[in-house]
């Protein structure tokens, strides 16, 4: 079983019986909650903006981010960076061009693309801990050029107002019917991912992750399908950059602060650094604690610091691998109680430990 | 001329406490293949410590030895709560020391507060200026950082290179297992590593805090361009820390001259540049 | 996950699903806004953590003050005959925090009115969210930036100078009493500085001074070494456009940078708290003038007195009240008054209220409050000078008070010479 979340398998045990059903009824569970989130709800004008839509688009981003390190070995902090140079393609059209939100979301959609491309161009031949550093530091360059240039950006006074446009029927000023379409987004956006992990494309970029030489020497262009993989994961968050503008109406240096990095990544590792889908329930965690954590303490940030670390201590599959971590402390249990009862001497097996180093993230 | 000499000489100076900050992570790094992202953290909490310390006692010296101390205590402690069990995978314990920044900058706005301190010092020494050829009039203090980041410097070359200590801790880079097995305790050693890295950087705090204001912010800051200068000079090599220093400080002060909007990003696309021409940076070793 | 048919079907059916409910959605049901039952809420929007923390305190200190004249407290009491109760919410000073918080005041908490931000960069947030709950009225808390009021909302009321009024008569001073004649200016790179600087530049400038060079630095710069080399040596005084500690910094570097020429500081550049724990920098501050809307020594209004007073028994107060408390103070109380003239009447979509406040006028702790047809409000401004006590420790003094001060037309941006803003 995979004890390293950081460092991907391609092996997995086929699933029977109730593990391979569970994942499915809980995702069906959770869609059929979402679709009703507005009626469930007391005050759907405050749940469906501030928890609802920012669940999405922040989970949206996440899933690019875990996209890029579970099936191409790269943690990558650039992805806010990307999806706030989609926000700011949005309004640079839409504010300072007057042109109508279809061009700007068609022009963010590939600015952000682009930028991913030359991300990874800078950045994709390095190691992956070098790698983490590098997209940190590529993210606040971005920041700071923001927060500095008037004529693209208006510095820090931002871009506004990105107003929410119409299409016949489907008026997305209503707050209601733009969570449906935030929801519609994202659940296209997992579509694809998984789509996409499970073709030839996905397979090669983990059989790159797992062993780039080997599949330099079988003729891959490791390098391009790295790229080719940035490009993708700048696409996921391009459209979590166009949520962004039209959920805050406007776009400015904080969309893209190191604030909103590291949000980011905390709604990645609490959710589960390795699944794609349980990034959303971190970005619950995160909306919820963001608006009701005053109520209990002014130290929000320190509160979120020790869910963090203690979830990358204690849990490192965040949430989505809690029900894998129960079953393997269980059947742990089980399988102590039943070599206790068995008199034939077997020593307890040992914990794998992770000893082998140069495994993990290597780049070249 | 003397302007431009001027401005380089406050690069190198600006350089100084940046090649202190990342002189701890590079021999984090160098030795244990981890990066600590909690550096930036050690640096403000040290400047903090430094300031309470010597505004109490009315002695910097003091102040810089609580700070180093205390600094080194708090990084010894992580390593041994928190990164200890996962030496090996280093982006977890990228992430853990991550949680860790984010609980420290959390405490010390609480503790310290949001308005910016500095650390006091002898208000005499602190205008006193000295002439130097061409430039003229120079701040003695300025030169004093300089100095102090060249003496350590030195020291950590010297240590690393030539003594039994330093060559056990470049055998354990090299090959952590063997060395273990030659029955070195690799373990301390780290330990050791670990609490002098970030005593390192609460000492750059100190002597930052004495020029420069400490506030929330400076944290990430110093991070950041820790980050840049172990990058340009390649990791795990002090005198590539001193040239990434030597660099950052020099393109920012110029640009600052000359495009100081924009000098931020220029300091950054250094390090893009380097990267595009040699990625393991300047002095780095292709492992 | 393969793409079986099955999951393309499956996920097909959830899209279809979705853009239905999406197409047939009605409208949200909306909340707060016309004070249900006899309960008035308020909420109070205020920064709690990051570089402003102790604005949500000096917010509070100012809601106990207004209330406690009335008989209340902190969180609430009697107003008009009416219970009014106070929901406060804390951002941290970003434009996302004040978005989500001054939602969940309205759409959450349910409130009536709000009073808030704090800050410039959440002020403008703010007005563009009450342009699209037309039924609550802002009172703004102490957000400056001009564009605020000036392409404000029909909902937003600002009893407070702009960023640009608060230099006003700081220019013309220093031209015409202290005869500077060419000033360098220096200021952080962003909107607040703009309008700060232009607002005493544009005085300067039209009574014949000159800008001799201009440094903007990014926000966050900290070493000013090379900026001072570049400062001309025939500089009659610096403009220093940076926050508080930030001054300080500067200070002790341009001491031992040698050099030492009398200074004229943007609104916040004066921190007697960051300026009087260093002898160097306190010499060097002497005599440093500043513009603002807050009162220093010398300042003769009987309203002044009591309120200091009255600051000074609130919890966790600062030795005098800083510009968060006095600002948000008279926010607090323009609002209560105008709901006193009402009866705390909110009904007909606060129309009653709305009324009563684009007609209120007093005398508050800051002199005379009205407001212009912008909503926004025509105040005194005061010109301090910092000046070394006795004992050594800096003061404060009010030199000189600018009366009838209105908001100009102009949003500043960066500008280099005075050519640019004339």
């Amino acid at each position: 079983m995979n004890n390293q979340p950081y460092s991907g398998s391609i092996l997995r045990p086929q699933r029977t019986g109730l593990a391979k059903w569970l994942p499915i009824a809980l995702g069906a569970v959770v869609l059929i909650l979402a679709l009703a989130f507005p009626y469930i709800v007391d005050r759907p004008r405050f749940w469906l903006p501030n928890i609802g839509i920012r669940s999405l688009w922040l989970g949206v981003i996440a899933m690019s981010l875990v996209f890029l390190n579970r099936y191409v070995g790269l943690l990558s902090l650039a992805q806010v960076a990307i999806a706030g140079v989609s926000a700011y393609g949005v309004g640079f059209v839409v504010v300072q061009l007057e042109l109508p939100f279809l061009v700007g979301a068609l022009v963010g959609i590939v600015a952000g693309t682009l930028a991913a491309v030359i991300v990874g161009l800078v950045a994709a031949r390095t190691k992956a801990i070098y790698f983490l550093m590098i997209t940190l530091a590529i993210g606040q360059v971005f920041y700071s050029w923001a927060s500095q240039s008037i004529e693209v950006t208006n510095a820090r006074r931002g871009l506004a107002p990105i107003n929410r446009p119409e299409f016949g029927p489907i008026d997305l000023a209503n707050i209601q019917t733009f969570y449906y379409f935030a929801l519609l987004l994202a659940i296209i956006c997992y579509l694809l991912c998984r789509y996409v992990t499970s073709s030839t494309f996905g397979l090669t970029l983990q059989g790159i992750r797992d062993a780039p030489d080997r599949m330099r020497a079988l003729g891959y262009n490791v390098f391009g399908y790295r790229i080719a993989a940035m490009a993708f994961a700048g696409f996921i968050a391009s459209i979590g950059g166009i949520l962004i503008a039209l959920d805050r109406n406007q776009v400015d240096p904080n969309v893209v602060s190191l604030n909103s990095t590291l949000d980011v990544l905390v709604v990645a590792v609490i959710g589960g650094i390795g699944s794609l889908g349980g990034v959303f329930a971190g970005a619950l965690v995160i909306t919820m604690l963001s608006n009701f954590a005053q109520n209990f303490t002014e130290r929000y940030m320190t509160l979120t610091g020790l869910v963090f670390i203690l979830v990358l201590l204690f849990a490192p599959t965040g949430l989505a691998g809690v029900w894998q971590q129960v079953r393997r402390l269980v059947s742990r249990r089980r399988n102590a109680q039943a070599e206790q009862e068995s008199l034939s001497g077997l020593t307890e097996q040992q914990p794998r430990a992770n000893t082998q180093k140069g495994t993990s993230n290597e780049a070249d | 001329m003397a302007q431009i000499l001027g401005i380089a000489l406050n690069g190198l100076t600006l350089a100084a406490v940046y090649f202190m900050v990342a002189s701890g992570l590079t021999l984090i790094f160098g030795l244990m293949r981890v990066i600590t992202l909690a550096h930036g953290t050690s640096y403000l909490l040290g400047g903090y410590i430094g300031y309470v310390a010597a505004r109490e006692t009315g002695n910097w010296f003091i102040g810089a030895i609580a700070a180093i101390v205390a600094v080194g205590l708090l990084g010894l402690f992580i390593h041994q709560v928190l990164i200890k069990w996962f030496q090996d995978d280093d982006m977890r314990v990228a992430l853990i020391t991550l949680g860790v920044s984010l609980i420290g900058a959390d405490l010390m706005l609480a503790a310290f507060g949001g308005t910016a301190t500095q650390v006091p010092i002898d208000p005499e020494l602190q205008v006193a200026t000295v002439q130097l050829p061409l430039i003229g009039p120079y701040s003695l203090l300025r030169l004093l950082v300089l100095v102090v980041a060249i003496v350590i410097g030195v020291l950590l070359a010297l240590g690393i290179s030539r003594t039994r200590f330093g060559a056990v801790v470049r055998a354990g880079v090299d090959d952590a297992q063997m060395t273990a097995a030659t029955g070195v305790n690799v373990p301390v050693i780290f330990a050791v590593i670990f609490a002098l890295g970030s005593a390192l950087a609460g000492l750059a705090g100190v002597v930052g805090g004495t020029l420069f204001p400490l506030m929330p912010g400076q944290d990430a800051n110093y991070l950041l361009f820790s980050l840049v200068v172990v990058i340009v000079g390649g990791m795990g090599s002090i005198p590539g820390a001193a040239i990434g220093a030597a660099l950052v400080g020099l393109v920012s002060q110029f640009t600052l001259v000359y495009v100081p909007t924009y000098s931020l990003v220029f300091t950054f696309t250094l390090m893009v540049v380097v990267l595009a021409i040699r990625p393991q940076g300047i002095m780095g070793r292709k492992s | 996950m393969k793409l079986t048919k099955k999951t393309l079907v499956s996920g097909l059916a959830a899209g279809a699903a979705v853009l239905l409910l999406a197409s047939c959605s009605g409208g949200a049901s909306g909340d707060g806004g016309d004070g249900g039952g006899d309960t008035i809420k308020i909420g109070i929007l205020a920064t709690d953590t990051g570089n402003l923390a102790f604005g949500m305190d000096e917010a509070k200190a100012a809601v106990g003050v207004a209330m406690e004249k009335r008989g209340g407290t902190v969180d609430g009491g009697e107003v008009a005959g009416k219970q009014v109760e106070f929901v406060y919410a804390g951002t941290d000073g970003t434009t996302a925090s004040a978005q989500t918080q001054v939602k969940k005041l309205v759409e959450n908490d349910g409130v009536d009115l709000v009073m808030g931000p704090t800050s410039g960069d959440e002020g403008e947030t703010v007005v563009q969210y009450a342009m699209t709950v037309p039924e609550v009225t802002f009172v703004n808390g102490a957000a400056s930036p001009v564009g605020m009021t000036l392409e404000g909302a029909e909902n937003f009321y600002r009893f407070m100078g702009d960023s640009v009024m608060w230099m006003a008569g700081v220019g013309d001073y220093a031209a015409n009493e202290k005869g500077y004649e060419k000033i360098y200016l220096l200021a952080e790179d962003y909107s607040f500085p703009y309008d700060n600087a232009g607002g005493f530049f544009d005085e300067f400038c039209a009574a014949g001074g000159e800008i001799n060079g201009a440094s903007w630095v990014p926000v966050g710069n900290t070493d000013y070494a090379t900026i001072i080399s570049q400062i001309p040596a025939d500089t009659d005084a610096i403009y220093v456009g940076l926050g508080g500690a930030d001054a300080a910094s500067f200070l002790s570097q341009a001491v031992a940078g040698g050099v030492d020429k009398p200074l004229v500081g943007g609104s916040i550049a004066i921190d007697i708290t960051a300026l009087s724990g260093d002898a160097n920098i306190a010499s060097a501050a002497d005599g440093m003038i500043s513009g603002g809307p807050v009162p220093g020594e010398g300042y003769e209004n009987p309203e002044w007195a009591p309120f200091v007073e009255a600051y000074a028994a609130q919890p966790n107060a600062f030795p005098a009240p800083s510009i968060f408390a006095i600002l948000n103070y008279t926010a607090i109380e323009s609002l209560l008054l105008g709901l006193e003239a009402v009866d705390g009447d909110l009904s007909d979509e606060q129309a009653g209220l709305r009324e009563a406040l684009d007609t209120l006028e007093w005398e508050s702790p800051i002199g005379p409050l009205k407001l212009d047809e912008n909503r926004q409000a025509i105040v005194d401004n005061f010109m301090n000078e910092v000046e070394e006590a006795e004992d050594g420790s800096l003061v404060l003094k009010t030199i000189s008070t600018a009366s009838d001060v209105r908001q100009g037309t102009t949003v500043y941006d960066r500008f280099e010479t005075c050519a640019d803003i004339q």
